[in-house]
């Protein structure tokens, strides 16, 4: 039996986080109304000219820095010439000689089972200008130019990997990398990160290339795992049948879990590259690249040490934290207010999270701002307030989010007593109570401390100080006869 | 109409107001316009309104050079507003929805719109007959060509109707048609002058000028709207001056003596017209008589210069052209059936683009494509970089180079318009400039009494349009019987 | 030809077409001193001006839709109208 191998190459196109468009100063908005952010450069108007935005430059740099990719200090753009409504020049500018990032890797997980990871090549990063959007309807089609002129990175891989798992990885990696160095926000949903996979198969053993489908518009890591396995089954089933892969251009239909054709090579445009004049060679300066590696945002394989190191978190709460960014910010803000970061995570993943998922919040739409909760985690930490009354009060607070915490404190009579006197009343009852039990903690069984840890907050209604009430027990118990 | 300085001088010394100034120019530019073709707008209301406002401002005490002034501007150059069509059908019906840089410069300088002058459709012919409207006529010769394709301003200047106007210059259309009408036209130095409004035929050679019946006109029009413009990306940061105050300064003092002229023989082997060849003679002793020193040099690769020219500007212009689409701007094609989309591309252009336009296009599209970029656009991009080094050498040791503006005088309208390659000639002395981006001048010159007028060519370094416009302001100043342009 | 007509999206009535084809041939052929002159090593010539210009990332106010639909020859509702397009992407 013949055995094939997969190969597969990924082109991942990103938004980058500019407020203007790359070429063109209007701001970037693609939610609002049809051609309401729409400039005379997006536009295309006659007598328009190109004027780059150095912070797409930045952003483009600091992507190739994430990447481990050799910046070119010496990059130019070009036009690629096609016609199509949503392109109102009649041509992209984008890199193609020369763009700003050369080759570069990743390191992906391999092996689904082990864990064990693979470092794959990546080709180059080139910067270029998004086109806008059509909206059939009906008979006709309309053009919105809202997202023409936004700018895009490249992310082009040489294909390296093997199977649709480790393209799935791959994209993970190259996602996370590009959100934590805020080059990008990578909303699939939004489109601000797409996914374009190059499928071919050949002989095991084969050293030259078989003939290559693409697969486009899966927006989903899901989803481009499963149509790069269907399309790989479909080529192997082609080439046993005796036939020759077409080179094409092939869809995913998500409802059918099939790819299908989109274009054949023969309809392809000769794009007839060539430098934009209108705009002079990029050169950037070894020291300012310099000073961007130096200022890197932490990016995941370090983060995951400071995590683990600093805030001493376990790996599973660290790689979930790396991966929702969302929440890592949010939980940063938090221990930057004094909140002991353990304690701080805890919270979050457990209490907070778990309650939007409750009402149906999203995490961006949590109404406590960082300092708000981190109001309630120190009171919580400094024993004011129990892990209980912390995550009522939370959530009450998030109901009522303008609402003094204090107050309601204080009208829920939660402020907590630690006076001696107070706590001793409480404690001396509890004593008298369980003699059966004191006389088991005096003889070493030390687990039955919370049971009676347990009667002295129910006898105080909750409002006794826990570790406070744990050390006069402990006191108390070992000095009586 | 006078001619600037003397309009200047009215102005300034209040012997005439801005609004009589433009009612004459808005009469005789009606009239220019029935007789020469030369206009594709008249903007009559909104000129009047600028003028009034010009006659306030100058009440108030303000006295800059263009104030109150009319000009007109060449149709590919957008002013908010009006329809601005690049001389052909597909844009008869566009209107700009922003200001040129330079408009905004004239408006900031109080300079007032009279008119939008016709062209050759988007800047692609040497003759004004490949405008939508029809050709213009030579005001010297009603049976001639103006020359193109900014043979609508020169034109409207030559016949008097504004004192100034605005053309355009990307292998010659500047100077030439000033050369065939008797006017002074200047192509500044590539990167002198913003392109941001300009509709682009040729990214890389492009540059909107100034056209005057006087040098001295040039100079104050080139100095309200050179300089860098953070909208264009390949907009020089050389520091712009003030060129026609420096023009005035060095009035009495500038001279011939001394300066280094230079004649390139590869120019100098062109066939000329007799009566060329007997003005450039005449001009040469001239030259000599005022104390230059005349040498011949090499510009070896410049006999490559129409080749070259051709195969960029196509290039260029056929991927500036695409937006040119029927959907987003320009006319869509007419049609009784529902088209494809592809249909509505091929067939508004393939209606709406004249015959030249179309050749340059699909000449361009071939340089590009893929197995022939190599050969045509990579290869003559090549031969553009020796061109500029000859000229980066031959400024090392001279400060001037020196040729007709043209091989010919204003030759019969539609006796070239049957062979493409006959028209391009016209061009070979002025392709070189535009190929190296140095300034280059044309300045009627008529010592030898021609019939037709006759323009003579001064090329300079890089950034030295100061010194072009002294040298053909001093030629009109000392010479007898030199050409005054018209009053 | 007609492959170039297609690649430019210019229809070209029949007279036309040999007309253009015709002129096309001539000028190249004048072009042919180009590809013997020597050209090893030179550094192609794209444009004059090598001053680096880039902006700040800095919002300016954007065209208003009505002054964007003024030129475009069929809309609706503010967005540029075409007749269905069949190619699903570009």
């Amino acid at each position: 039996m013949v055995i094939y191998e997969a190969v597969i190459g990924l082109e991942v196109h990103a938004q980058l986080l500019t407020k203007s468009k790359i070429f063109c100063s209007v701001e970037i908005d693609n939610r609002s109304e049809p051609n309401s952010h729409v400039g005379v450069v997006s536009a295309g108007l006659p007598g328009s000219l190109p004027v780059l935005n150095r912070h797409a430059v930045e952003l483009a740099v600091r992507a190739g820095i994430a990447c481990h990719c050799e910046i070119n200090l010496d990059s130019r753009f070009d036009r690629k010439n096609y016609f199509y409504p949503d392109l109102p020049k009649g041509y992209q500018i984008t890199q193609f000689e020369h763009p700003i990032c050369g080759e570069g890797f990743l390191d992906i997980v391999s092996d689904e089972k082990t864990g064990a990871k693979r470092r794959v090549r990546i080709q180059r990063i080139h910067m270029e200008e998004d086109a806008g959007q059509l909206m059939h309807v009906a008979s006709s089609t309309l053009v919105n130019l809202n997202r023409a002129g936004t700018p895009l990175i490249e992310v082009v891989g040489h294909p390296d990997l093997r199977t649709p798992f480790e393209a799935k990885s791959y994209l993970k990696v190259l996602h996370s990398l590009l959100v934590h160095a805020a080059v990008s926000d990578g909303d699939l949903e939004e489109g601000n990160f797409r996914c374009d996979a190059n499928v071919s198969i050949r002989k095991v053993g084969d050293t030259k290339l078989g003939t290559r489908t693409e697969i486009k518009n899966v927006n989903s890591f899901r989803f481009v795992e499963q149509a790069i396995e269907y399309e790989i089954a479909r080529q192997i089933a082609v080439v046993e049948a005796g036939g020759r892969i077409v080179q094409e251009t092939r869809g995913w239909d998500s409802a059918a879990s099939k790819t299908f054709t989109m274009r054949t090579k023969e309809d392809a445009d000769d794009y007839r590259y060539f430098p934009d004049p209108d705009l002079p060679p990029l050169k950037l300066e070894a020291a300012w690249v310099k000073s961007l590696r130096e200022s890197m945002p932490e990016l995941p394989d370090a983060l995951m040490l400071t995590l683990q190191n600093e805030w001493g978190l376990g790996s599973d709460e660290a790689e979930l934290l790396i991966q929702q960014r969302q929440w890592l910010f949010y939980c940063e803000k938090l221990v930057a207010d004094g909140v002991e970061p353990k304690a701080a995570v805890s919270f979050v993943l457990t209490e907070l999270v778990g309650e939007l998922n409750h009402v149906g919040l999203s995490f961006s739409q949590n109404p406590l701002n960082p300092s708000q909760l981190s109001q309630l985690l120190k009171k919580t930490q400094s024993g004011s307030l129990s892990r209980r009354q912390s995550k009522e009060l939370m959530i009450w607070w998030m109901g009522e989010p303008n609402a003094d915490l204090d107050k309601k404190i204080e009208a829920e009579g939660w402020v907590q007593v630690d006076s001696s006197e107070a706590l001793g009343v409480w404690v001396d009852q509890v004593i008298q109570a369980h003699p059966e039990q004191v006389q088991d903690f005096k003889d070493g069984k030390d687990k039955i401390l919370p049971f009676l840890m347990g009667q002295v907050m129910k006898t105080s209604k909750g409002k006794a100080h826990p570790q406070r009430v744990s050390e006069m027990l402990i006191a108390k118990i070992r000095c009586k006869d | 109409m006078p001619k600037f300085s003397k309009a200047r001088e009215l102005l300034q010394s209040k012997s005439i107001s801005s609004l009589e100034l433009t009612q004459e120019s808005l009469a005789a530019s009606k009239k220019a316009h029935a007789e020469l073709n030369c206009y594709y707008e008249i903007c009559e209301d909104t000129a009047l309104g600028e003028a009034r406002s010009a006659d306030e401002l100058r009440s108030r005490g303000e006295n800059g050079p263009l104030l109150g002034v009319p000009y007109a501007l060449k149709d590919l150059i957008l002013a908010k507003g009006f329809k601005c069509t690049a001389g052909s059908k597909i844009l008869e019906n566009f209107v700009a929805p922003y200001d040129a840089h330079v408009v905004e410069k004239l408006q900031r300088a109080g300079a007032v719109l009279v008119g939008k002058t016709s062209m050759d459709e988007f800047g692609m012919g040497s003759s004004n007959e490949n405008s939508f409207r029809g050709p213009v006529r030579n005001p010297v010769d009603s049976s001639c060509s103006p020359g193109g394709s900014s043979g609508g301003s020169a034109a409207a200047v030559a016949s008097g109707s504004v004192s100034l106007a605005l053309g355009t210059d990307t292998g010659g259309s500047i100077r030439q048609p000033a050369s065939f009408c008797g006017i002074v036209g200047l192509k500044p130095t590539y990167g002198r002058v913003s392109r941001y409004g300009l509709m682009a035929f040729a990214s890389s050679l492009d540059q909107i000028g100034p056209m005057a019946s006087d040098a001295e006109g040039c100079a104050f029009l080139l100095e309200a709207f050179a300089g860098k413009d953070d909208r264009d990306a390949t907009s020089s940061s050389t520091p712009s001056l003030a060129y026609g105050q420096e023009l005035l300064r060095q009035r009495s003092s500038w001279s011939w003596k001394g300066k280094k002229v230079a004649l390139p023989r590869e120019l100098l082997n062109l066939s000329y017209e007799d009566e060329v060849s007997k003005e450039f003679a005449a001009f040469r002793d001239y030259l000599s008589k005022e104390g230059a020193q005349l040498v011949e040099l090499d510009l070896p690769h410049v006999s490559h210069s129409l080749a070259t020219y051709y195969l960029i500007c196509t290039s260029e212009a056929s991927s500036n052209l695409s937006r040119y689409d029927g959907v987003h701007v320009g006319k869509r094609a007419a049609s009784e059936e529902n088209l494809s989309l592809d249909q509505i591309y091929a067939k508004s252009r393939g209606q709406n683009f004249g015959l030249e336009v179309r050749t340059r296009i699909l000449l361009g599209t071939y340089a590009l494509s893929s197995g022939y970029y190599d050969a045509y656009y990579r290869r003559a991009a090549q031969a553009r970089r020796m061109i500029y080094n000859d000229f980066k050498k031959s400024f090392q040791s001279v400060d001037f180079l020196l040729s007709p503006t043209s091989p010919e005088t204003a030759f019969a309208l539609g006796s070239k318009t049957s062979d493409p390659l006959k028209m391009y000639a016209s061009d070979l002395c002025t392709l070189p400039a535009s190929l190296a981006g140095v300034p280059a001048i044309s300045f009627p010159s008529s010592l030898s009494s021609p019939s037709r007028p006759v323009g003579m060519q001064l090329m300079a370094p890089w950034f030295s349009e100061m010194s072009l416009l002294s040298a053909a302001d001093h030629y009109s100043h000392s010479c007898e019987g030199a050409s005054d342009g018209h009053i | 030809m007609a492959k170039l007509s297609k690649l430019a999206r210019v229809e070209l009535q029949d007279g036309d077409q040999e007309l253009i084809s015709e002129r096309l041939e001539k000028i190249l052929e004048s072009f042919d001193s180009l590809q013997t002159l020597n050209l090893d090593g030179v550094e192609p010539l794209y444009g004059l001006n090598e001053e680096m210009h880039l902006r700040d990332d800095v919002t300016t106010k954007p065209l208003s839709r009505d002054l964007l639909m003024e030129n475009a020859s069929d809309s609706f509702d503010g967005a540029y109208r075409v007749g269905r397009v069949v190619k699903s992407d570009a």
